[in-house]
This record gives C-alpha cells, sequence and structure tokens, in this order.
C-alpha cells in the first residue's frame, strides 16, 4: 500500500508524432482504488506501465511512497501488473504461476508453499493449484493472475483491462471480486478499462484521460454530474451526453427553441464564438411544451426505458438528440415530436477547448 | 409467395445445387479406387528398394548370380553374413562413428547458437538489428558450391582440411540462417506480455531465455534438430569436399565402396541400410515435437 504520484508525466511512442501521455499529473492515495479509464487508445496502458516501469518516460517524474522512482528497474520497484492477455505461462501449473514472483526472487521452498496458498484462498483457487492454465475458465485464469500479482504483497497493483477478452463472463459477475480482494487487502490499485460502468461502481475514485490528456480526476459521481470537459461528458453516461455545437449570439446559446443565456463567468471564460451545449438524455423531455422540435428517427425499447433519437436543425446542422423516455407511450418513426428541456439543466462547453464554462 | 418466385421454382426443378469444383476432385481422390490405384503405385515405388533390402541379407555370390525375387522360392539364401562382415568392417565402423562426430556437434551447435541468436533478434533491441536480420535472411540463398572453393583454401590454410572439425563448422555455417529464422520467428509469436511478466519479477534476459523462450519454443527447437541432424547425417558432398580417409563419414565410404569394387551389394546395402536406420530411430523418437512443430505458431490463442 502506498501512494503514487505522477507530476509532468510524457511518454512518446517512437513514430508516432502525438504523444501517448502529455503532462499528467496525478496523485493516487494510499489504498486507494483508482480507476483509470477513457476510450480506446487514450493512454491508459502507458499510464500503468509506466508506472510498472515497463515504459520509460520521456518527461516528468514518478513517485512511489514518496521516493522517485522514474529510472528504477520494473522488478525493484514493488508494483505488480495483471495484464490484459493474463500473461500465464501455458507450461506452469497454476500453483508455479502465482508462485513465480517468489521463485523468481529464490524465496526458500517453505515460504514459497506458505505464500501461495495464502493467495490461493484470497483468491477462491484452493482446489485448483495443480492444473494448467489452459484447462481453466476465464474466470479461474483471471484469478490466478490476480493472485500472482498479490502473491508478494506489493505496493501497488495494475490492472490493465482485466475482463477485456474472449470468454469474458457478463461484466457484473466477475468486477465485484476485485473490489472486494483490494478493500481487503487495502492495497493501491490502478485499474484500467475502457468499461464506464466498472468506473462507477467499484472506483473510489475516477481518473478520465482522452487522447493522452487527463481531463479530470474525481469521484465517480462527480465525473458523472460535472463532467470537467466535452471529452468526459462524451464519454461517461449511459447513454452518454448530448453535445450541441452552437454559436453564442448575444451571450446567448440556442438548441432550437431552447435558450441557455451565459453568465458573466462563462462569458469571461468563452475562448472563441461557439459553444457546445450539453444535454443529457434523463434531463430531456418529449412532450408538448417542448422548445426544440424534431423528428423521430430511432426508438430503442432497452427494457427500463425507450431511447428516442430525435433529429432537428441547429446552426444549419442536423444533430440527433438521445432522449430517456420513460412516461408512457414512445413516439412512432417519423413522428413529430417536441423536446423540451429546463435551461438549468445544460451543461455549457467551450467550443474550441471543450473545458466545461461553469456558472 | 409472389408471382415472381412462383414462376422461377416451376422453371427450376428441386435439386441440390452441384458442389464447387474443389469438393468434387476431394471427394474423387478419396473414394476406393483412386486411393487403391495411389496405393499400387506407391508400392511399387517401394519395389527397388525392397528389393535392396532384401539383398542385403544375401550374400555375394547369390546376389551376382540371381535376382533378388528368388529369395520367396529359396527362402535359405537369407542370411546375417553381410551383416557381420560389415559391422566387423574396421573402417565402415570407423565411418559410422566419423558420422556420429560429425552429425552431433553440428546439430548442437546449429540449436544452441540458433536459439540464442533467435531470442536477440526477437526480444533484444540493439542497433542494426534487423538489418542484420535482413542479411542473416539474405544468406539463405548462398549455393553451397560457391562456398566450397574459398572454403578449402581457408581451411588448407588453417590446416583443417581433413578435420572432422572442418566439417562441422562449414555444416554449423550453413545451417546458420535457416535456423535463426526459423527459431526467431517462431519466438517472435510468444506474447510479448509473458516476457514482460517475467521481466517485472527481476528476471534478466538469460533467465527470461531459458524459463520462458525456451520451454515455449521447445518445438521448433525440437523441429530444427531433427531437421539438422538428418541433412548432416545425409551429406555427402560437403564430407567428400573437406574429409580424409580417416575422417570420412559413412555416406563417403560407401560411396567409395562403389567406386573401387563396381557392384559389392553385399557391402552397399547393409551399409546403406545401417546408415539409414538411425536418422529413422531420431525420427520416430522425435516424431511428437515434430509434427507439434510443424503447427508452430499457427494458432496462438
Amino acid at each position: 500500500m502506498a501512494q503514487v504520484r505522477f507530476v509532468g508525466v510524457t511518454r512518446v511512442f517512437r513514430g508516432m508524432w502525438k504523444p501517448a501521455l502529455s503532462d499528467v499529473d496525478l496523485a493516487v492515495g494510499d489504498g486507494e482504488l483508482l480507476v483509470v479509464t477513457g476510450p480506446s487508445g487514450s493512454g491508459k496502458s502507458t499510464l500503468l506501465r509506466m508506472l510498472a516501469g515497463l515504459e520509460p518516460a520521456d518527461q516528468g517524474r514518478i513517485y512511489l511512497d514518496g521516493e522517485e522512482v522514474t529510472r528504477t528497474a520494473a522488478d525493484k520497484r514493488d508494483v505488480s501488473m495483471v495484464f490484459q492477455g493474463f500473461a500465464l505461462f501455458p507450461h506452469l501449473s497454476v500453483f508455479e504461476n502465482i508462485a513465480l514472483p517468489l521463485t523468481m526472487r529464490k524465496t526458500s521452498a517453505k515460504t514459497v508453499g506458505a505464500r501461495v496458498a495464502q493467495a490461493a484462498e484470497l483468491c477462491g483457487l484452493t482446489g485448483h493449484l495443480g492444473a494448467r492454465p489452459d484447462e481453466l475458465s476465464f474466470e479461474l485464469r483471471q484469478r490466478t493472475t490476480i493472485a500472482r500479482a498479490v502473491v508478494r504483497r506489493p505496493k501497488v497493483v495494475c490492472l490493465d483491462e482485466p475482463l477485456a477478452g474472449p470468454g469474458a463472463p457478463p461484466v457484473l459477475r466477475a468486477r465485484s471480486p476485485i473490489a472486494e480482494l483490494q478493500r481487503e487487502l487495502g492495497i493501491t490499485m490502478l485499474y484500467a478499462t475502457c468499461n464506464i460502468t466498472d468506473a462507477g461502481l467499484i472506483a473510489d475514485r475516477v481518473a478520465v484521460l482522452d487522447d493522452g490528456a487527463l481531463q479530470q480526476v474525481d469521484a465517480p459521481r462527480e465525473v458523472l454530474n460535472q463532467p470537467a470537459s466535452a471529452a468526459v461528458a462524451r464519454f461517461f453516461g449511459d447513454p452518454p451526453m448530448n453535445l450541441v455545437r452552437t454559436p453564442v449570439l448575444d451571450g446567448k446559446a440556442s438548441v432550437g427553441g431552447l435558450v441557455v443565456e451565459l453568465t458573466d463567468t462563462q462569458r469571461a471564460g468563452l475562448s472563441g464564438d461557439e459553444v457546445l451545449v450539453g444535454l443529457r438524455p434523463q434531463d430531456l423531455e418529449i412532450g408538448g411544451a417542448g422548445q426544440i422540435h424534431a423528428i423521430a428517427v430511432l426508438v430503442k425499447d432497452t427494457g427500463r426505458e425507450y431511447l428516442v433519437h430525435a433529429r432537428t436543425e441547429v446552426a444549419e446542422r442536423s444533430v440527433d438528440l438521445v432522449v430517456r423516455h420513460t412516461g408512457g407511450a414512445p413516439p412512432i418513426r417519423g413522428e413529430r415530436v417536441a423536446v423540451g428541456a429546463a435551461p438549468e439543466h445544460a451543461y455549457v462547453f467551450d467550443g474550441a477547448t471543450g473545458l466545461r464554462l461553469s456558472a | 409467395m409472389t408471382l415472381l418466385t412462383r414462376a422461377a421454382a416451376r422453371r427450376a426443378p428441386l435439386s441440390a445445387p452441384r458442389p464447387p469444383l474443389g469438393r468434387r476432385l476431394a471427394a474423387l481422390t478419396s473414394s476406393g479406387l483412386v486411393q487403391g490405384v495411389m496405393l499400387v503405385i506407391g508400392l511399387l515405388w517401394l519395389i527397388p528398394t525392397a528389393g535392396l533390402f532384401v539383398s542385403s541379407f544375401r550374400n555375394a555370390d547369390d546376389i551376382s548370380s540371381s535376382g533378388w525375387w528368388t529369395v520367396f522360392t529359396h527362402p535359405a539364401q537369407l542370411t546375417i553374413a553381410d551383416y557381420t562382415s560389415v559391422l566387423h568392417d574396421q573402417s565402415i565402423i570407423r565411418s559410422l562413428w566419423n558420422t556420429v562426430l560429425i552429425t552431433v556437434p553440428a546439430t548442437v551447435l546449429v540449436v544452441v547458437l540458433a536459439a540464442l541468436a533467435a531470442h536477440a533478434f526477437a526480444w533484444m533491441h540493439f542497433p542494426g538489428r534487423d538489418w542484420m536480420f535482413v542479411g542473416v535472411v539474405g544468406l539463405l540463398v548462398v549455393p553451397i558450391q560457391v562456398a566450397l572453393i574459398p572454403v578449402a583454401k581457408l581451411y588448407k590454410y588453417t590446416h583443417m582440411f581433413g578435420s572432422i572439425g572442418g566439417v562441422v563448422l562449414f555444416h554449423v555455417g550453413f545451417g546458420l540462417p535457416f535456423a535463426i529464422f526459423l527459431l526467431r520467428n517462431f519466438f517472435a509469436t510468444i506474447p510479448r506480455e509473458l516476457l514482460e511478466a517475467a521481466r517485472m519479477e527481476g528476471g534478466s534476459e538469460w533467465v527470461i531465455f531459458r524459463r520462458v523462450v525456451l520451454p515455449l519454443g521447445r518445438p521448433a527447437i525440437a523441429s530444427l534438430a531433427i531437421f539438422q541432424f538428418l541433412w548432416v547425417w545425409n551429406d555427402l558432398l560437403v564430407a567428400l569436399v573437406f574429409s580424409n580417409t580417416n575422417t570420412q563419414p559413412l555416406t563417403v565410404a560407401l560411396q567409395s565402396q562403389m567406386r573401387q569394387f563396381g557392384s559389392n551389394i553385399d557391402v552397399l546395402a547393409p551399409g546403406s541400410f545401417l546408415s539409414m536406420s538411425i536418422p529413422l530411430l531420431v525420427f520416430f523418437a522425435f516424431q511428437r515435437y515434430f509434427v507439434q512443430g510443424l503447427m508452430a505458431g499457427s494458432v496462438k490463442g
């Protein structure tokens, strides 16, 4: 268990003109479960690999428990990694796989046996120690790789998309053992995933990356309700927030008949003359008093509610708004609908930088 | 059914569509008749070898006077005298021993060196690595004949001409490009994360090689060992050029018998089968790994 701190960390891969990570400042508390999320290619794996020591930092520093480890070799950092593909040795048994960190460091056989038994029990593998990885199910293999990661009680455990891959069971079932284990052992954990449901349900805090830049680090609820940038808003939420690009005219931004008046602070923070108005599907309503006139182009029945895609025109561009409709019968395709929203529910993001303009 | 579909159904009678050409050919070749014909042809091809095998159990007079098929009517002809005389012939035994002395080091050296080199080419980073690998693969093209004279000169200069070591070195030199190519491509299919996992636990390059790459690379290494063993064991050209009467392997000894004495089948036949039996034994012993090796890297889960 330890604190982790990234200061100005940058990584550029050879041959790529854009950094995989640029100037990331991030602090992780002792015993915290931080979920690092973002769209594919945003740099989540790279961040974890840099902490583990598998990627060098081109710029910046990394601190573990106050000590700088930027140049320390991977095996001396006391960070363990659960890889995306599991990386289990197919020619070794489960026992030998879990024992690997210990046997590579010349630990006595007695200690190895005790530690492995302990780790196996924690991860629910006690009956499978003799099996080979290819004989096990996805879930057992996942547990083996986690047991291997914790057998030495490292300071930090990094998990790189542990639930992605073929044979993955429904996400709901598999992720909670990881969270339980983390809480029980109190190990600082960094968990990288593309799946936002994961993030919401197990994280102490969520760090959102987009295109190599850190967008926001906050409790899941905050990230959902107060997204720091359009990128975060676009990624979070199920379904994600509607973002409509519209020019600012006379201090007001309009989406159809919906007029959002910008406050002075918002106007001051504006860098250009366009904003992205964010409207959450659950804040929109299909009803007679709606300000936005649209045509329903798609109606999806999710079982819990209806998701209506309503097409309208804003600033001479066609825009599809996703509306969550719970009250009563949904509109049919092709029907004219009126979408209503309260202006105070709208989020305003700067059109150029994407940052949220807070009121 | 609409008007159109009804009309179409009336025109085309209901029958299964004809299978594609490939499938029809495959069905043809697996039919009993074709298989029978292939079996007969295969057996016909084996007849000379079978004849030689039978002749190896007949003495010299019988061989020169009648054909080997007479054995079926006069089984008393069969004798193991040929084999015993060959096994007592010092020069043949000597040459068999030379074959072993040449083949085993050549195989071991090639496998060891190629494995080390393949690991470096696949997983280590050093300047010029890719160009060097292209160079190694390019060497595959060089025919042996081109190197015979220059190497012969070199051996004369270093007094290695006619030595076992000279033959071994030549085989190692010509065996390495293919070996490195084969192993490097196989090693490259090992998932990177496996090596990283080992690296994170403090594995030095050597430890990673020994505990990750070698165990996982076993099928390819076994295939390579078999290929190399068979190639060197049966080689005639290199041995002819670079060995002398003391260091000649079995292939050269038998060939010189043929030159000197014309048709002494009673020595050649047992000698050939003696020479053939050992690689066959090796092949059957390692067959499991060989077949696995053929599938090497085809499906990686």
